[in-house]
């Protein structure tokens, strides 16, 4: 098979990779609405074990804050740590 | 089969026959010991066998109870789908290490006394060892040197432990312990070395990338998982645990984030899933034990599913490297649909087994009121969803095309990765079925609305996040490079530190001996003197290094008798 | 048979004696090695008997000529020196299964039987000392030993010169020893009338606050120190090792420092009594830093070592140390300990020098560096002294391992900081031990050989008695009832006797 294939995939064709995009923004906004009716106590209950966990959108806002304290991290100590691969030989 | 023969024995003594078989038969033998192994597992049924006493010791070779038993179940069944894995090799060394070592594993699970499990402990350094230098390439060599040293160090403070515990309780039973003595200081250091605690963990990360493809596979099941059991049997409950694993879940991401070596990325993530094991344990009590061993197995799956996928590529491709792979997933598309399986397993999506485990032991810290590790284990868990979740198989598979065409992987590591896939999210889809094999019997509530729609918005808000970075560019880079750890520490200071001592003790023994020799040098020389040609007989024997040594020696001695 | 039971003690001292001349007659390769061969199985055969004896029915006495003690000479078997003499006899028949192409390669065919005519006399010194209840029949029989070793030694020369001077620094720090422990004995002659060792010990007590007394304890423990290589008197013993003959090497690594450990236990436990030697005066505070300094620093030393006899040769040293401090414990648990090792020291050190020999007969070196690759050109001899090397370690399922276990109960029995401190300076001294094997397999196993590099398999005349010693280290490792149990027969006979 190798080198023979020139069938276009759809992840190839220009604009798919924005629609992915799209599709994943419109998706948090869907999973955002149940808070948004919890705050007025119809559909969903969320069942808080903790008060924290009664802020509004919390999972999703405490996922964000989480991999921008990551990246911000990662990217902070990269130069830092990165060394060549044949640097212990 | 003999009575309550230890179901690892089956393995490892079924190893000793594999080097006489070869081909067809081979396969069948290597399939066909793991079988055994859980079939007597089945048949034992809980109980203890095999007690006998040697100088004055009680042993206890097989003792099955829930705990051991689900740790001893997804051990077979990760040596079955392992060795299904690897049917393509042809390295006898390879296989006869497999099978010992995954029968050490699941002897020391099934340990009932410290002695019993001392052995298989140190049988495992050793036999695993094999699968790193089976790749038989410089860099393997050295890594396989300094994995071996610090196995084999656990296990000599293992044994340290046990002759201090021995002389202070008389007992040798490998049961719950006070944490607290020294004896117990020494364990938490040996189950700790293999847990890959903080600052203990760098032989995780250096040696599995080196291994074999198939042999990082094998690894990745037994060692780590052995030491969470041990620690699970011993010292459920302890406080220090929760600090310890709170780091390790934290500690190692950035690093995973960082990786380019998708294999040595799995390795650092594997690190951070052990702290949430870790934690559990330290939580103790009922729930959060259950989540230990229930974390624990599915862990075991998505591990060895990761390694296996990523191991498909490194086979087809030659490399692991995300800078140097391209487009996979239109050469491999079988093993990228086994990599999003995985992915999915990993960040605990729904109807997956993680989401089933891991709120096992996140609700074990709620319930104990622990907000603060709480929060910390959720962003371990967001880490987890970029480290391996997205990660991987993004970079790994569905990256830009770079042209270069592979094939797809061979039938019997699809098939292996199928068992994976299937067991982890046959759970997710039947919590129930599963949980009854957990040590305490519970209730369990998987899905609850509040559950499911939580669980889904920590993920999709973590993937905005991500895809918000990727396309601003504030992702870091993969550069063909490797990031520094504390094995720096050892390996690099501790290196140079080491040579100059090393130069200067021999440099002192050589002039020390140079002195010696030209004392004794210089007494022969004497005594020819004084008896050669010419020369009068010797009156005395001339005194040299040695003698004068022994006499300064003899008058301490006198010091020390008159005193 | 009751006559020759009924004499075993002398018996199994007088037929090596009475053969050694006779084997200097003796011409050829076989003729001389099948008789010293057949002599020390006899020798075997009736130290074995005698232990069984022993141990059923209590010590032993034999009267020389019918002479009773305090005026004649008494030779005693008791569990200790029973036990020391099976370990003797029986490491020596094992070795001479193996000598008989060995020695034949390094040592001229002419000299053959006085080689085995000095090694009877050795084996009889040996054993004499062990088994005798006479203080200065133990200086003479030391001296016989004495005397044949540096003969044995210096047949190495036509391999290497240096084993001459070896020989000859061995003569004199020997000598010195010897007339250490002739004046200790004359001192205690002088102050008890007695050379009877039992008889020395019952009257020890009422003077043993006299200033020779105390003086001939330091005469004693000092000459025996060096007898035994004890550190810092070791200094003879690796150059002795290296250039000596391999099979003779075999022989003293498993015998000649463990008589002097059976003297050192004698004096100490027998003699001066556990009281006065650890009580009234300070024998624990003396021994022990020796015995952890020759564990700690020879260890090390042997990882630098370039010749593989030289690197077991310290090692040997290193072991000594731990027997050191398992007596200097003065208790039945440490004395245990100390026995037990003697035994399986033993077994383990020579099996290792046998796989070495077995090198060097098919590569004519014993230089670590040129011996790479032979793990793939002698897959046997190479996987003997891996196994050989995982008992010096102390891997479980070795009798290392038990020594080691039974030393570490010892010495944590203390339950103070000293006690804690002697457990992590064994186990370091074993992990030294792991890198002193480790590089030597390293080598073995994972360097290619050189070009044109000489040997393959060493013949099985060879092979087998090297594997009889590996398998059976290892059978004493399993089943430890044999050396355990004697060795604590033997502890507990000391520990009671007064």
């Amino acid at each position: 098979m190798p080198n023979s294939d020139n069938r276009t995939y759809w992840l190839d064709r220009p604009g798919n990779v924005n629609k992915l995009f799209y599709g994943v923004v419109a998706l948090t906004v869907v999973l955002a609405i149940p808070d948004i009716f919890a705050l007025f106590n119809i559909f969903y209950d969320k069942h808080p074990k903790t008060e924290i966990e009664e802020i509004p959108f919390f999972y999703g806002l405490y996922a964000m804050i989480s991999m921008l304290v990551l990246l911000g991290v990662s990217n902070s100590v990269s130069n830092f740590l990165k060394r060549d691969e044949d640097y212990y030989d | 089969m003999i009575e309550g023969l230890n179901p690892g024995i089956i393995l490892i003594l079924g190893a000793l026959i594999v080097p006489l078989t070869s081909g067809f038969i081979r396969g069948i033998l290597l399939l066909a010991l793991p079988v055994l192994g859980l079939a007597q597992l089945i048949m034992l049924g809980l109980g203890s066998w095999g007690q006998f006493e040697i100088m004055g010791m009680q042993l206890t070779v097989t003792h099955i109870d829930p705990l051991s038993r689900v740790f001893g179940l997804i051990f077979h069944v990760a040596a079955f789908a392992g060795i299904l894995y690897s049917l393509h090799v042809k390295d006898t060394m390879q296989h006869v290490a497999t099978l010992i070592y995954a029968g050490s594993a699941i002897g020391a699970v099934f340990a009932g006394d410290l002695i019993t499990l001392f052995t298989f402990w140190e049988i495992t350094a050793v036999s695993s060892v094999f699968l790193i230098w089976a790749s038989r390439t410089e860099r393997s060599f050295k890594s396989g040197i300094r994995y071996l040293i610090i196995q084999v160090t656990s296990g000599v403070v293992l044994l340290g432990g046990i002759a201090l515990y021995a002389a202070d309780t008389g007992s040798i039973k490998f049961e719950t312990m006070e944490f607290g003595s020294l004896a117990t200081w020494f364990f938490l250091i040996a189950f700790g070395i293999k847990a890959a605690f903080p600052l203990l963990h760098n032989w995780v990360q250096d040696s599995y990338p080196e291994a074999t493809v198939t042999g990082s596979v094998i690894l990745s099941a037994f060692t780590t998982k052995l030491a969470i059991y041990a620690l699970a049997r011993s010292f459920p409950g302890t406080d220090l645990l929760i600090w310890i694993g709170v780091v390790m879940v934290i500690f190692p991401v950035v690093h995973a984030t960082l990786e380019n070596d998708l294999r040595r990325t799995m390795a650092y993530s594997l690190n951070s899933q052990q702290g949430f094991m870790i934690i559990a344990i330290g939580i103790g009590g009922d729930l959060a034990i259950n989540g230990v061993a229930a974390h624990a197995t599915i862990s075991i799956l998505y591990t060895c599913l990761m390694f296996m996928v990523t191991g498909a590529a490194l086979y087809r491709t030659g490399t692991a490297k995300i800078t140097e792979l391209g487009g996979l997933y239109k050469s491999m598309p079988v093993t990228s649909t086994f990599a999003i399986l995985g992915a999915l397993i990993i960040i605990a999506a729904p109807l997956t087994g993680a989401f089933a485990t891991k709120a096992l032991i996140m609700s074990a810290a709620l319930d104990a009121k622990m907000v603060i590790l709480w929060l910390a284990m959720l962003f371990g868990a967001v880490a987890v969803i970029d480290n391996v979740g997205l990660k991987i198989p993004l970079f790994g598979f569905f990256s830009k095309d770079n042209g270069k065409r592979f094939q797809e992987a061979p039938l019997h590591m699809l098939l292996a990765m199928a068992v994976m896939a299937g067991f982890g999210i046959f759970i997710g889809l039947s919590p129930a079925t599963f949980f009854a094999l957990l040590p305490t019997p519970m209730e369990s509530h998987t899905y609850t609305a509040s559950h499911v729609v939580t669980q889904l918005q920590l993920i999709a808000f973590a993937v905005l996040i991500f895809a918000l970075a990727l396309r601003t560019g504030y992702y870091p880079k993969m550069r063909d490079s490797i990031t520094l750890d504390f094995d720096w520490i050892y390996r690099k200071a501790g290196k140079m530190a080491l040579t100059k001592t090393s130069s200067i003790v021999a440099n002192f023994w050589d002039q020390t001996k140079g002195f010696g020799l030209m004392l004794v040098g210089w007494a022969i020389d004497k005594a020819e003197k004084s008896h050669g040609e010419g020369q009068a007989m010797s009156r005395t024997v001339s005194s040299g290094y040695a003698v004068s040594v022994i006499l300064i020696l003899f008058g301490i001695a006198l010091v020390v008798i008159y005193a | 048979m009751t006559f020759f039971m009924s004499h075993a003690p002398v018996l199994a001292i007088i037929i090596p004696l009475m053969g050694a001349p006779i084997c200097a007659l003796f011409r050829g390769k076989t003729a001389p090695w099948l008789f010293t061969l057949i002599l020390s199985g006899i020798a075997f055969a009736y130290s074995i008997d005698l232990l069984i004896a022993v141990s059923a029915n209590g010590p032993i006495s034999y009267e020389i000529g019918g002479w009773a003690p305090p005026y004649g000479i008494e030779y005693v078997a008791d569990p200790l020196s029973a036990f020391v003499m099976v370990i003797i006899s029986g490491i020596s028949t094992g070795v001479l299964l193996y000598a008989k192409d060995s020695i034949a390669n390094e040592v001229p065919t002419s000299r053959l039987g006085f080689f085995f005519a000095a090694y009877l006399l050795a084996l009889t010194g040996m054993m004499g000392i062990t088994v005798t209840g006479d203080a200065f029949n133990i200086f003479v029989f030391l001296e016989i030993t004495s005397l044949s070793s540096y003969v044995l030694i210096a047949m190495g020369a036509r391999q290497d010169r240096r084993a001459l001077t070896a020989a000859f620094q061995y003569l004199i720090i020997g000598t010195i020893g010897a007339t250490f422990i002739l004046i200790g004995v004359g001192l205690l002659y002088v102050m008890t009338g007695t050379l009877n060792i039992a008889d020395i010990a019952d009257k020890f007590d009422s003077i043993s606050d006299t200033r020779p007394i105390r003086a001939a304890v330091g005469f004693l423990i000092v000459g025996i120190a060096i007898k035994l290589a004890m550190f810092p008197f070791h200094v003879w013993l690796p150059n002795a090792y290296s250039y000596a003959p391999n099979i003779v090497t075999a022989f003293f690594a498993g015998t000649a420092t463990k008589v002097s450990v059976y003297l050192l236990i004698r004096f100490i436990y027998t003699v001066f009594g556990a009281d006065f030697s650890f009580g009234t005066v300070y024998l624990t505070e003396l021994l022990l830093p020796l015995g952890v300094i020759a564990a700690l620093s020879m260890s090390v030393v042997a990882i630098f070592q370039d010749n593989l006899k030289r690197l077991l040769a310290f090692s040997s040293v290193a072991q000594l140390g731990y027997i050191t401090i398992a007596i200097a414990l003065a208790t039945e648990a440490g004395l245990t300990a100390g026995i037990l090792h003697i035994f399986n020291h033993a077994i383990v050190k020579t099996g290792l020098f046998l796989t070495v020999g077995a090198m060097f007969f098919a590569t004519g070196t014993t230089s670590i560096k040129a011996l790479a690759g032979v793990g793939q050109r002698m897959p046997m001899t190479s996987f003997g002294f891996v196994l050989g090397g995982l008992g010096l370690i102390g891997i479980p399922l070795t009798p290392g391992f038990i020594s080691k276990w039974y030393l570490i109960q010892a010495v944590l029995e203390r339950g103070d900081y000293i006690g804690y401190g002697l457990a992590i300076a064994i186990l370091l001294s074993s992990i030294f031990a792991v890198i002193y094997i480790w590089r030597v397999v390293e080598i073995l196993y994972f360097h290619p050989s050189p070009e044109g590099a000489k040997g393959s398999e060493a013949p099985l005349s060879l092979l087998i008695p090297c594997w009889i010693f590996i398998l059976g280290s290892f059978y004493f490792g399993i089943e430890t009832s044999f050396n355990v149990g004697f060795a604590e027969q033997a502890a507990q006979f000391l520990m009671g006797a007064r």
